[in-house]
């Protein structure tokens, strides 16, 4: 006890942050750029720019407020949480909002809320309150109770329809169970069993999902469609930009609107468009730094518990990372997922500066009764 | 470090650490490479297709080049041509701009709508759609003062062309209309929206007269808004064409043919350059150059038993009637068969195979030379020739000399007329070619048929030495000798000399035409539209239906001094060469004539004027001397 709570601001992680400063920063002028317009009139910028700061001045707030109060008592919240989740996944199909064709959100007069975001957060908690209780890596009945209780919501999301953070939601807990580890003879199956799950979970798919794997894997196949266009305008601003970019406001696919989406799930495009390999690279660096300070506060946590929270906050931004660029870049089939800190939003920079708060949490007290 | 013991607290999972840090250098490599591969393997190929995405380029028309008459008259020029359009995204209240559109136009607003709503693509935003063409220039300048009130209205001009002398040179000109889909398959330069020459002068010199279009290039947004409009390559306009064609004598010839059928052909003979090509009856030419022609209009024209559109002057071909004659006597005297002096006597007809065939004169020109068989067009005398030559040698001859193929002037209308030949008929009608008809062939009657430009050229030949020059329109072509005819230099001069006997002597059938002291020559004809039955010739010429009147021919040189005119007249149903054609025909000789004196004139107060000059200046130089 021989460090006290006014001092443990002391072991920030200021790597962390400052590289969390700077990815918001890029986000907040690259929106600023993706959501210009030309006009008759010349260049117009929409305002969305300035909702994402006051988003972001509020997600200070909440990033505080996960960063103050001891993450331990996250264990005793954990499965209480998951209920409640459940419960509003329940309520969706009941009394939700639809939004093109899926519903989604849950409206509380005040504030639009989905509960799959929630998921996730409480996906963390119960799996590394879960994990962290195990003394060794799982064997077969651990591990399929644990995937049992991640099926459920998972299953509710993406039923909504929403097959992104549906698997998300699924993902970010397999992380977590292969960061904890499995024994050798529960990972032999799983791997065996990939090329059987796979072509049966296609059948399960809805048509406009299954469009965009076509569209993926053929292009030419759907070429009327509206996902072809939007990818191959994504691709054209992406690499036009060759290696120093078009410049600040100079892209001509993003203010002419060749580019759909461009300030939420394709604001990378742009980016790309301005800045050029030069600055995706950077970019791209700093993604790789801010996951790594992740993985570093993993690493010291002081408890199992700590680290697997930290593990679960890695998988998060990491999935929301490979799988938004990936699909922007055409190595996958479109799912709306945003680019954290990138894309535009003001829950899920709420979400993604809660869950850095809760990394700032575990590293800070990495040195408590140690 | 105190470590208080925990029976779930361990260390973090090391190989979970590992995991993670494999995963960071799995995306940071894999982002590498597709960064990579898009940004600096493809990133040119993709900046241009950024770069088509965003620029778009419009056409800039070329006003296509004018057209002048001889004398510098201008004949064809373009005329701005004005357009209301609508872009109906940047229209403030729709109902309210139409009302104040139909108010200056005079058009109800529910047309205006219906034409909105046709033309109008829900799928392609602010794409303009044309409400109105042809405004005047009333109209226009309302529009253009009014045009702040009213946003998303627009003024747009496009040249179109004009013809000052529609009808005079309908035929001549031709029109032009916006280029089809074989056209654009022709021509891969051609593009939407194009105009191209449709037939005439505009047809045959489309390429001199387009000139090239300009680009204007824009930036576009995927709503179609465009942006920093500039030009990147100016229009250029076509060249202007001259054409030889005198207006004044175009004019004159015109009106003295409306409401008539016919052709007058008025050509230089020393150059082959075309003075005056009139086609009766005519339309105008402006009717397809709206970029519309009412439907209406083009079946009333189309229909019109006068057939207007044809042009008579190289797509009609005509019996040559007497005029044919020329051919066979220059045929009989290269062959020998007959001297100038050789004398035979008419009879007022002549009898071959139990078969009597008239001379056109029933009493009879009694003794007549070739001289004497010319002026009077005796048709004894070649019945004679006729049946020595025989249809071998006639067609053969007619054919060396130019008649029975296309001249080649270019107009893609033009006909071949017809020669004909023993093969010929045997072929056409799987009859034998009768002794007879070689009399009927030998005065131009029967199945021969040439046309007016064909005879025009012919009679230019002979006198101009022999040379049958190509008769050309534009000013500036050079002239070119097609062929030299197979008559030697004595024999040319006895068929002036016989021509001039036509006009002069007092029987002659074209002493219409004579003058005191002019030296002018002339053959007339007349060609029969259908075999007369004796009752027919019983009856008054004026008795006889139209559609079976006789065309007249009337072709005849002037000299003027150092030029020779040929005019050439067909009056279609006119009777006979003599009277109607032969008026036309005197109407175009007085035209040269009084164009002579006053050129004569000029030329010599121009040398006054020169001669005074010279004077003055030697005045300059002998007060500078001082």
């Amino acid at each position: 006890m021989s460090v006290g709570n006014k001092t443990i601001f002391q072991y920030i992680n200021w790597h962390f942050l400052i590289l969390l400063f700077l990815l918001f920063c890029i986000g907040v002028a690259n929106l600023y750029s993706a959501s210009a317009i030309r006009l008759t009139e010349g260049l117009v910028v929409t305002s969305f720019y300035k909702k994402q700061m006051v988003s972001g001045l509020i997600g200070c707030c909440a990033l505080l407020l996960f960063m103050i109060v001891d993450y331990k008592h996250l264990k005793t919240v954990a499965w209480p949480l998951f209920f409640v989740t459940l419960f509003f996944l329940i309520l969706v199909p009941l009394i939700g909002v639809k939004v093109k064709g899926a519903q989604r959100w849950l409206d509380f007069g005040i504030m639009n809320f989905q509960p799959a975001e929630m998921a996730k957060i409480s996906i963390i908690l119960l799996g590394a309150n879960f994990l962290s209780k195990e003394p060794e890596p799982l064997g077969f009945q651990k591990f399929f109770i644990i995937c049992a209780i991640g099926v459920i919501p998972a299953l509710m999301i993406i039923m909504q329809p929403d097959l992104g953070s549906g698997l998300s939601v699924f993902m970010i807990l397999g992380g977590m169970i292969f960061y904890r580890g499995v024994k050798w003879k529960v990972l032999r199956v799983i791997l065996l069993s990939i090329p059987i799950i796979l072509p049966i979970s296609w059948f399960g798919l809805k048509d406009y999902q299954k469009e965009r794997v076509i569209s993926f894997v053929n292009p030419s196949s759907v070429s009327s469609s509206n996902e072809l266009y939007q990818v191959v305008q994504a691709e054209i601003a992406f690499g036009s930009g060759q290696f120093f970019g078009k410049g600040f406001l100079q892209g001509t696919q993003s203010t002419l609107r060749f580019l759909p989406e461009k300030h939420t799930d394709f604001a990378i495009a742009v980016f790309g468009e301005e800045w050029g390999f030069f600055g995706s690279i950077i970019l791209l660096a700093l993604f790789c730094g801010f996951l790594y300070q992740i993985a570093v506060v993993a690493k010291d946590a002081k408890d199992l518990f700590g680290s697997c929270l930290a593990a679960g906050v890695f998988f998060y931004f990491f999935l929301q990372i490979f799988i938004n660029i990936a699909m922007v870049l055409r190595l996958m089939p479109v799912v709306g997922i945003p680019l954290p800190f990138i894309s535009y939003g003001g829950t899920a920079l709420l979400m993604n500066l809660s869950l850095a708060g809760l990394v700032l949490n575990v590293s800070m007290r990495r040195f408590l009764f140690k | 470090m105190s470590r208080i013991a925990n029976p779930y607290d361990q260390e973090p999972p090391k190989h979970g650490i590992l995991f993670l840090q494999a995963l960071i250098a799995l995306l940071f490599f894999v982002f590498f490479f597709r960064f990579w591969y898009l940004q600096i393997i493809r990133g040119e190929e993709l900046a241009t297709r950024a770069l088509n995405n965003r620029l778009t380029s419009e056409d800039i028309y070329a006003p296509r080049g004018i057209i002048e008459a001889a004398g510098g008259e201008l004949l064809a020029i373009n005329e701005p041509y004005y357009y209301l359009q609508i872009i109906s995204e940047d229209v403030k209240d729709l109902d309210k701009t139409f009302n104040y559109i139909s108010n200056i136009l005079q058009v109800p607003t529910d047309v205006l709508k219906k034409r909105y709503e046709e033309k109008s693509d829900n799928m392609r935003l602010f794409r303009p759609v044309i409400l109105a063409e042809d405004l005047t220039f009333e109209q226009v300048s309302i529009f253009e003062l009014q045009s702040f009130r009213w946003p998303g209205l627009e003024i747009k001009d496009r040249p179109r062309r004009k013809y000052f002398f529609g009808k005079e040179f309908a035929h001549l000109l031709g029109y032009i209309a916006e280029v089809d889909d074989e056209d654009l398959k022709k021509d891969t330069t051609f593009t939407q929206g194009d105009s191209i020459g449709k037939s005439g002068i505009e047809e045959v010199y489309n390429a001199t007269l387009r000139g090239k279009k300009g680009t204007l290039q824009y930036e576009r947004d995927t709503l179609g808004r465009q942006f920093l409009r500039r030009i990147v390559q100016e229009a250029e306009s076509g060249q202007k064409l001259r054409l030889t064609i005198d207006l004044g004598l175009q004019k004159l010839l015109h009106e003295a043919l409306i409401d008539k059928e016919g052709v007058v052909v008025v050509q230089n003979a020393k150059t082959g350059a075309i003075k005056a090509l009139v086609s009766a009856p005519s339309f105008d030419g402006n009717l397809f150059t709206h970029g519309y022609l009412e439907e209406e209009t083009w079946k009333l024209i189309r229909s019109d038993p006068r057939s207007p559109l044809q042009h008579r002057a190289i797509q009609s071909s005509y019996p040559p009637a007497s005029i044919f004659k020329l051919v066979v006597a220059g045929l009989a005297l290269e062959e020998g068969i007959i001297t100038a002096s050789d004398e035979i006597v008419c009879k007022g007809g002549y009898k071959i195979n139990r078969r009597f065939f008239r001379c056109w004169r029933r009493g009879g020109h009694g003794n007549v030379n070739l001289s004497d068989a010319l002026a009077y067009s005796c048709d004894v005398y070649f019945y004679l020739l006729g049946e020595k030559l025989t249809v071998d040698k006639i067609s053969a001859y007619a054919k060396a000399n130019g008649f029975g193929k296309k001249i080649g002037i270019g107009f893609p209308e033009e006909v071949a007329g017809l020669i004909p030949t023993r093969e010929w008929k045997e072929k056409k009608f799987k009859q034998k070619w009768q002794g007879g008809e070689d009399l009927n062939l030998s005065i131009g009657q029967g199945y021969t048929l040439v046309t007016p430009l064909q005879v025009a050229r012919y009679i230019s030949a002979l006198v101009n030495d022999g040379k049958m020059l190509h008769p050309f329109l534009v000013d500036g072509e050079p002239t070119i000798v097609d062929q030299n005819l197979e008559l030697s230099k004595e024999n040319l001069l006895l068929l002036k000399n016989a021509m001039i006997a036509t006009v002069e002597e007092k029987q002659g059938t074209g002493r219409i035409l004579r003058r005191k002291n002019l030296v002018i020559g002339a053959k007339t004809g007349t060609a029969q539209v259908v075999s007369w039955t004796d009752e027919m010739r019983r009856k008054k010429k004026s008795d006889i239906p139209y559609d079976m009147r006789d065309h007249g021919w009337m072709v005849s040189f002037i000299e003027l001094g150092d030029e020779v005119y040929t005019v050439t007249v067909i009056y279609e149903h006119g009777v006979s060469g003599g009277v109607g054609a032969g008026k036309l025909a005197n109407l175009a000789l007085n035209y040269l004539i009084e164009q002579e004196k006053t050129s004569k004139l000029e030329q010599e107060k121009k040398k006054l004027i020169k001669m005074k000059l010279k004077k003055s200046d030697n005045l300059v130089l002998n007060k500078g001397k001082n």
